[in-house]
């Protein structure tokens, strides 16, 4: 309780909740614009930081964290184009909900349970993190292997109704990854002598260049049929508090608690994020549910699962940063060089040397958690009212922020013809009905899946028995196993019930 | 037709005039210099052990040129992508680039096609002299003789974490020459992520610079068995040389600015002296101790040109060496 008191003196003084209110604030704006993410705001922020003190400027960079992560839904829901990857998944039911007249809630239930998944992970974070970080360094290049194996199993659900094309799509994605310097052996690959090339594409570009840019021409291709693009109705007036019932909050708590500990769990493990948190959750709630078939039409549930996790994967991602100065993302990477420039090396030690910082990190997590919350809900009503703008205007506005904000990466042009591209593909995968969730996943897990098998093959001297001794990698690789045999299941099933009918 | 004689000889008359004011701005702008923000780039993402240096400079180099000096983080390539954007950059004195040895050790794998040869070097603003090696305190190896003499009973058992093509994997080379043992080098990650893994002791052992291993070093988590430089540090006299112990291996990390090639020196001249007062300042010597754990070690434009030069010749050498052949 004392180290609580601690926190509380070092955060709650005026110049510090005024740092986290214009954090949530410009994170939420960050998170919101699709091109811009919290991993550019705080990147942004962090210079002015070192200016600050210690606390100060830790406050403002999770306040951007979680404004910037949470944000991201407005535009998923609103306009089928994702504000940051993480969440790219929200677009899949959230969309359809605004298209059925029903955005409010969508928007109202992803408020409210980014809200739950940051409590969620900031309690876990607070009384587990340093169990949990002696747990999370198990996981090294097998278990890795293995988990990046399980999370593509998912491709299933993600398939739509051809799980051959999601496959392909996946595989697509994992192909895209392999361009540029290998990590390992530091090779350049398909860089066709092109330095720029040689980078590899990132990807926020890639991800901005197949969902925003392709919604975009997609959205163009329509404009010349009136009847398909009409803008969608939205009773305003009728809205109270967040749009949702009790009844129906109810009904998505186990989704909420699942999709938590999913995000908590995969924010924990370093090298994988929100990012990725989104796209597994949405998968998981949608096996584990008694109407999977309904996911992708517009129901709440998938809202549910992508927004609680890719906000528990905040806390999560705090776990080895605190614990152990290993950082979980990128953001948290930016955080520890942040807390390094004040004198501030996370460690071991940190839980004894800097309990100010440390729970000065879990009170500001805790009042982000709620500003953010009271800020969209009184921000509801207005982002709501954004879908009034015609298309023609605020289509061509995200495609230029989507341009600086690929720019912004890495400060090079190759990155904006990167969107173009992957904007081409995307449109073109939209066209011959090929899923584009499975491309990002290929994209981002392939990697992980390649370098891991390499680290761990270097590891085992070549030999393949590790892989399958270490508990936590038979584990996943058993589970993805299980996974792949009861989709074949589900699916033989589907198609003999036709055969009957 | 006369009217546009006149016109043709006026302009031709007033051609010199503008002709001369550029030529006294040329003149005058390296006097002037600075006159505006400078930009630095750092070729890696923020909050790691370049940007901090590279910060930690800019910081004090506002007050004494009298203009802001930003960082700029473009990363990729191993720091190749923010190499390339300054070494294209106008050689006007507003672009700079920070960075290490591993720009010219990215030549030598192929990453890039050139090293500080295309640039205009103008200073090292500090040298990192604290490459360590780290077991997990949990093992036997009580000494770097401890771990070599197990290395020479099981060779290429005794897991040597680095990022191949990298400094650590250099350095991990030369001591296998130098003790005439065999390891079994693997990429672990970067810093942190090998932190990670000798913690968990996936890995038997750890290089890196002192700051990086710095938390687990106080807890109590890691062992340091020797240092790798040619006398012991101030900040931690306790830990002994790999020299001492009859392992004559050095490793060092030379962070230096440079300018795109064609920078006047007088520019270059004046950057470097700026730096030079920086480095000689208690409070950022202060700075660099308590985040890294580093001392101050500046060299002027001379010294680090010759630094370089010995720096890519050894590279060079022992380029099949590096490359794993």
């Amino acid at each position: 309780m004392d180290n609580f008191i601690i926190g509380a003196q070092a955060v709650l003084n005026l110049p510090s909740i005024l740092l986290i209110v214009i954090g949530i604030i410009t994170g939420i704006i960050f998170g919101a614009i699709p091109g811009l993410s919290a991993t550019m705001a705080i990147a942004l922020f962090l210079p002015i930081t070192y200016g600050l003190s210690p606390t100060q400027g830790i406050v403002l960079l999770i306040a951007l964290y979680v404004g910037g992560i949470s944000g991201g839904l407005i535009s998923a829901i609103l306009t089928h184009i994702p504000g940051t990857p993480s969440s790219v998944a929200t677009c899949f039911d959230g969309w359809p909900l605004t298209q059925k007249g029903q955005a409010t809630k969508a928007l109202g239930v992803g408020i409210v349970f980014s809200f739950i998944g940051t409590l969620f992970s900031t309690i876990i974070l607070i009384f587990l993190s340093p169990i949990l970080a002696r747990f999370a360094i198990k996981f090294g290049a097998y278990e890795y292997f293995a988990l990046g194996i399980f999370s593509l199993s998912m491709i299933g659900s993600l398939s739509g109704k051809s799980l051959a094309k999601g496959i392909s799509s996946a595989l697509f994605g994992c192909m895209f990854a392999t361009v540029g310097i290998d990590m390992i052996g530091a090779v350049p690959r398909f860089s066709f002598g092109v330095q720029s090339m040689k980078m590899g594409f990132n990807i926020l570009p890639v991800m901005i260049g197949m969902f925003a840019v392709a919604e975009i021409l997609k959205a163009a291709e329509e404009s010349r049929h009136p009847l398909q693009s009409e803008t969608i109705k939205i009773n305003i007036k009728g809205i109270k508090g967040f749009g949702f019932s009790w009844a129906e909050f109810r009904s998505q708590w186990s989704n909420g608690l699942y999709s938590s500990l999913i995000g908590t769990g995969i924010g924990i493990l370093p090298g994988i994020g929100g990012g990725i948190a989104n796209i597994i959750a949405y998968s998981a709630v949608k096996n584990k549910s008694k109407y999977p078939e309904k996911f992708g039409s517009g129901i709440i549930d998938g809202v549910v699962a992508t927004e609680t996790s890719n906000n528990a994967a905040i806390g999560g991602a705090l776990v080895p940063l605190l614990c152990l100065g290993i950082p979980g993302d990128t953001v948290t990477a930016m955080l520890l060089g942040g807390l390094t420039l004040h004198g501030i090396s996370p460690g071991p030690l940190m839980f004894t040397q800097n309990v100010d910082i440390v729970y000065g990190i879990f009170i500001a997590l805790l009042i982000s958690a709620v500003l953010m919350l009271l800020i969209e809900f009184y921000g509801l009503r207005a982002f709501v009212a954004l879908l009034k703008l015609p298309k023609s205007t605020l289509l061509p506005g995200i495609f230029i922020f989507c341009v600086i904000g690929a720019f912004g990466v890495n400060n090079q042009m190759f990155d904006v013809w990167t969107v173009l591209l992957f904007g081409g593909i995307g449109y073109f995968f939209n066209k011959i009905k090929m899923p584009t969730a499975p491309f990002i996943l290929g994209f981002i897990i392939g990697p992980i899946i390649e370098v891991n098998l390499r680290r761990g093959l270097m590891f085992s001297q070549g030999s393949f028995a590790p892989f399958i001794t270490s508990p936590i990698a038979t584990v996943f690789l058993s589970a993805s196993l299980l996974s792949l045999v009861l989709s074949g299941i589900k699916n033989i099933r589907r198609k003999m019930d036709k055969k009957s009918i | 037709m006369k009217k546009s004689i006149w016109i043709v000889m006026a302009l031709v008359l007033m051609s010199p005039i503008l002709w001369a004011a550029g030529q006294q701005e040329i003149g005058n702008e390296a006097d002037t210099w600075p006159t505006k923000p400078i930009e630095i780039v750092v070729p890696f993402n923020a909050g790691g052990d370049t940007d901090f240096h590279a910060r930690t400079y800019a910081k004090y180099l506002k007050d004494i040129l009298g203009q802001p000096v930003t960082i700029i983080n473009v990363a990729g390539a191993n720091g190749g992508a923010g190499s390339i954007r300054v070494k294209n950059a106008k050689p006007d004195g507003y672009s700079a680039l920070f960075f290490h040895d591993s720009m010219l050790m990215n030549k030598v794998v192929g990453v890039t096609d050139f090293a500080h040869e295309a640039l205009d070097p103008a200073c090292i603003g500090v040298h990192d002299d604290t490459y360590i090696l780290a077991v997990n305190s949990k093992s036997t190896y009580m000494s770097l003789d401890d771990l070599i003499q197990d290395a020479k009973k099981h060779p290429g058992d005794i897991k040597y974490a680095s990022s191949i093509g990298g400094y650590t994997y250099y350095v991990g080379c030369m001591l296998e020459r130098e003790a005439n043992v065999h390891f079994n080098i693997v990429d672990a990650g970067g810093g942190s992520d090998r932190n990670a893994a000798l913690l968990a002791q996936k890995i038997d052992t750890n290089v890196n610079p002192y700051g990086v291993m710095k938390p687990f070093i106080d807890s109590g988590d890691f062992r340091v068995l020797a240092l790798f430089s040619e006398k012991r540090s101030n900040l931690f006299p306790t830990i002994p040389t790999a020299k001492e112990q009859g392992y004559e291996v050095i490793g060092s990390r030379a962070y230096f600015l440079s300018f795109p090639k064609g920078t006047d020196p007088k520019i270059i001249a004046k950057m470097s002296s700026a730096m030079e007062t920086i480095s000689k300042m208690p409070e950022y010597a202060k700075d660099i101790e308590l985040a890294y754990c580093v001392e101050p070690g500046f060299s002027g434009t001379e010294k680090t040109l010759k630094y370089l030069d010995k720096t890519m010749a050894s590279f060079m050498a022992d380029q099949d060496f590096i490359l794993g052949k």
